[in-house]
């Protein structure tokens, strides 16, 4: 079968397009504290400038930190203790199954410019950025990048990817459950459509001891068929991971369809309500950016 | 292998015609497109969950289902191939009979029957035809139910005849419901006229017709050795008899003139001593008119020139005066000889067929030649031999030894007879059957071909006469019946022919036509989508 083939580097590393997605920032709630310093918030006390507490002095404070005024009303010695802005660990997942690649144009090509985003986004303010490709399995692509000049690299890793294997997401996901990584930020770009079903995969996410954002690649005539031109009378429909399953299209058929998608699209929702996670859905067919900004101007997206 | 229903031709084309029809199908068949979708698992889950279709479920597809169904019941009708069913033609058995004989080798006669009887066996219900072919044995050139693609080929193989025709004498004996008869009225008119008998094409007479009737050939009542006599007897129907002076002699298609021509009365005329050399002589009419196969008639006369024999050394004085004093007999040199006599070495030696004469033959007479033990019993064939008049038993007494006569093959036809009984003192010698043995013996040698006198064709209703032994007579018509019968002008029957009727197969080939244009109806409507 013939796939198409992901965006090159150039279509990739566009500058109109990193432009744009300076505006743009990424927050969560709080950070696990442990990190290096950055932007983040967390629950570290220390260096900052976000005044957090006062507590005694003890020896070996830094006599700067004492509050004078304090001690002058109540004879004792206060310090100051600052909110210490660590970074934060961002996990990014993009799904680079067969099924990402099988249609003109692919899924691929919004999904890699959502993860080329998020990145920039994320170096953009310090945090460090780890990318992973699920297919079979699951790969390390780039680990731990930060800083501005992350990006390239993230660019470059993007475009030497290919189509591999089946969408194994829920394996995948459960293997990163397993490593011991600093808690962070997961961001998983897929289409969610899993060998295993989409409810193997949520129970994998469920695992996970970091935030999530969701990113479904989805397209319109995924929730209206009829806009397919061609599916009618029979057919053989191939997502490249399986052999076509041939049909005769019926508008029976089609109700059963939506009514299996609906329930898809549903069960993705309940979850990201339930696990207090960020759904976006991508529309494939539409620009990147104008989708993610309602999403992250906002400041802090996540809970 | 043959097709009843098409020819080998119809039927390749119709092959090559059909792959090409299924070619194009296969380029048109709504081939399954093929969806790249991610969702493709959704699909397969939703054609999962999509219940079979069940008996007793909601009908849906009305104007597909009445459009196959037409379509099977239109095949479902064609394949019990109904045909239409004249109300003229009756019931029972339809028999086509078609004449062939003389009265049909007129120009255009035969064809013109042809296409009229094709037309009305078309139009006759294929279980109920048959269709007989006029000749010696009515040969039956259709048979109930076999396809009329058939006919027209076995018809192209159809010829006229010079030979009576035998229509009256099949008539007489046919069980058909009805008989249609394609030929001419002047052989019809013999059948028994009933109600059964109708004429589908009946030939147009010649009224002047002439011709000639009987030949035959004798030998010469002068009694000159090679010669013979020829009788010619000719008839006119509607005009004055020929005379001599309308007759013209051939001899191996040269023009000749016979010394005498003798009219005897009656259309009768007798030539007399013409050369009896082996050679075909034919007469034929200087007028001809427009029924031609009566105009000329041929016969092979004999040839009865004297045999040239060669007496060699053992011939018997007996023998020899034999030879002699007999006038169909010329004695010649050996090496002009065609039959040799003499003692064995010496016929040996001239290598020619001889009579020998020795008395170390166990058998009295031996008789040897090719085939010659196959030629059937040998009393039969005595009086050939010369044998015929032989008094055995006094010869047996004169000589003390059984008289015996033995049958061989051999390469050449060889005579070997006691030396014996040509004696003087033989009673052999002494009795007319020696000379009579000596020459018929030495004509059998000479292998001189049988005397047909008389050639007709069809005389006595046996036309079969004409076909026997073709290389040494000529045939010809000479049927005075038949010469009449051409120029028959009496009032004839109206002829019924089917020309102008639907074929009946008409409604077998409606059938297949409606189910083809239904076909492509439903072809039209699933391209756009009306039905599934």
């Amino acid at each position: 079968m013939n796939l198409s083939s992901a965006p090159g580097f150039d279509e990739l590393f566009d500058p109109v397009f990193l432009d744009r997605v300076n505006a743009l920032t990424l927050r969560i709630a709080a950070a696990q504290k442990g990190g290096r310093l950055a932007d983040q918030r967390t629950s570290a006390r220390g260096q900052g400038s976000d005044f957090a507490d006062f507590k005694p002095y003890v020896a070996g404070d830094d006599l700067r930190a004492i509050d004078w005024n304090i001690y002058r009303r109540l004879g004792k010695a206060f310090v100051r203790v600052f909110e210490e802005r660590q970074d934060l660990p961002v996990y990014i997942l993009l799904d680079v199954s067969r099924s990402m690649f099988v249609e003109t144009p692919p899924r691929i090509g919004p999904a890699m410019r959502t993860v080329l985003a998020l990145a920039a986004v994320t170096l953009g303010q310090q945090d460090a950025v780890s990318l992973m490709t699920v297919s079979d399995d699951m790969g390390t692509a780039m680990k731990n990048v930060s800083g501005k000049g992350g990006i390239t690299r993230v660019a470059q890793t993007l475009a030497d990817q290919v189509a591999q294997g089946r969408s194994a997401l829920a394996g995948a996901v459960a293997r990163l459950a397993s490593m011991r990584l600093r808690r962070g930020l997961v961001i998983l770009v897929s289409d969610f459509f899993d060998d295993d079903g989409l409810e193997g995969v949520l129970a994998a996410l469920e695992m996970l001891p970091h935030r999530l954002l969701l990113v479904q690649m989805v397209r319109a005539s995924d929730a209206d068929p009829t806009l397919l031109p061609d599916l009618d009378g029979d057919v053989v429909i191939e997502d490249g991971e399986r052999d076509g399953a041939g049909m005769t299209v019926t508008p029976e058929l089609i109700a059963r369809y939506r009514a299996a998608y609906r329930d898809f699209t549903d069960s993705l929702d309940a979850f990201a309500r339930q696990r207090g996670a960020t759904l976006v859905r991508m529309d494939a067919d539409g620009d990147v950016l104008d989708q993610l900004v309602p999403v992250l101007t906002a400041g802090s997206v996540l809970p | 292998m043959s097709f009843t229903e098409f020819g080998w031709p119809l039927t390749l084309a119709g092959m090559i015609a059909l792959a090409g029809i299924v070619f194009l199908l296969q380029q048109l068949r709504a081939r399954t497109r093929v969806l790249r979708l991610p969702t493709a698992g959704l699909w397969v889950q939703a054609l999962r969950d999509t219940p079979v279709r069940v008996l007793g479920g909601r009908f849906r597809y009305w104007l597909a289902y009445l459009l196959i169904l037409a379509i099977a019941l239109l095949l479902w009708l064609a394949a019990a191939h109904p045909q239409l069913v004249s109300a003229a033609s009756g019931g029972g058995l339809q028999c086509f009979y078609l004449d062939n004989a003389a009265l049909m080798t007129g120009g255009g006669d035969l064809a013109r029957a042809k296409r009229a009887l094709l037309a009305d066996v078309r139009a006759t219900p294929a279980d109920r035809r048959e269709v007989i072919l006029g000749d010696a044995v009515g040969t039956r050139l259709l048979a109930p139910g076999e396809s009329v693609s058939l006919l027209s080929r076995r018809l192209d193989m159809v010829s006229a005849e010079t030979r009576p025709s035998t229509f009256a004498t099949w008539g007489a004996t046919a069980d058909a419901a009805t008989v249609h008869y394609y030929g001419a009225w002047g052989a019809a008119r013999g059948a028994p006229q009933s109600a059964r008998l109708r004429y589908g094409y009946l030939a147009d007479p010649v009224p002047d017709n002439r011709g000639i009737v009987a030949l035959g050939v004798t030998p010469a009542a002068s009694g000159q050795v090679g010669k013979a006599d020829l009788l010619v007897t000719v008839a006119a129907a509607h005009r004055p008899l020929p005379t001599a002076a309308d007759l013209r002699w051939t001899e191996n298609g040269r023009r000749i003139t016979p010394s005498r021509v003798e009219a005897l009365g009656d259309g009768r005329f007798l030539a007399r001593d013409v050369d009896a050399a082996g050679e075909m002589v034919g007469v034929a009419l200087a007028q001809g008119d427009g029924f031609a196969a009566d105009a000329k008639a041929a016969i092979r006369v004999a040839d009865r020139r004297p045999i040239k024999v060669a007496l060699l050394d053992g011939t018997p004085p007996a023998v020899r005066a034999a030879v002699t004093a007999d006038p169909s007999l010329t004695v010649v040199p050996a090496a002009e000889a065609q039959v040799v006599v003499g003692n064995p070495v010496a016929v040996r030696v001239a290598g020619r067929p001889g009579l020998m004469l020795s008395d170390a033959s166990a058998q009295t007479f031996t008789f040897a030649g090719p085939d010659e033990s196959q030629r059937g019993p040998l009393a039969a064939r005595l009086d050939a031999l010369g044998l015929a008049q032989l008094d055995a038993g006094a010869l047996a007494d004169a000589l003390h030894r059984p008289v015996g006569v033995d049958v061989r093959d051999a390469r050449q036809r060889r005579i070997t007879a006691w030396r014996t009984i040509f004696a003087p003192a033989s009673p052999f010698v002494q009795s007319p059957a020696m000379p009579v043995f000596v020459s018929r013996s030495i004509h059998w040698l000479g292998q001189r071909q049988p005397w047909h006198s008389f050639v007709q064709v069809g005389d006595g209703g046996d036309p079969l006469t004409a076909s026997l032994d073709k290389d040494e007579t000529a045939v010809s018509l000479t049927d005075r019946a038949t010469t009449l019968a051409a120029a028959d002008t009496s009032a004839h029957p109206a002829v019924v022919n089917g020309a102008g009727v639907w074929p009946s197969d008409l409604p077998f080939l409606l059938l297949l036509l409606a189910a083809g244009v239904l076909l492509a109806v439903e072809w039209w409507l699933v391209q756009r989508r009306v039905i599934p």
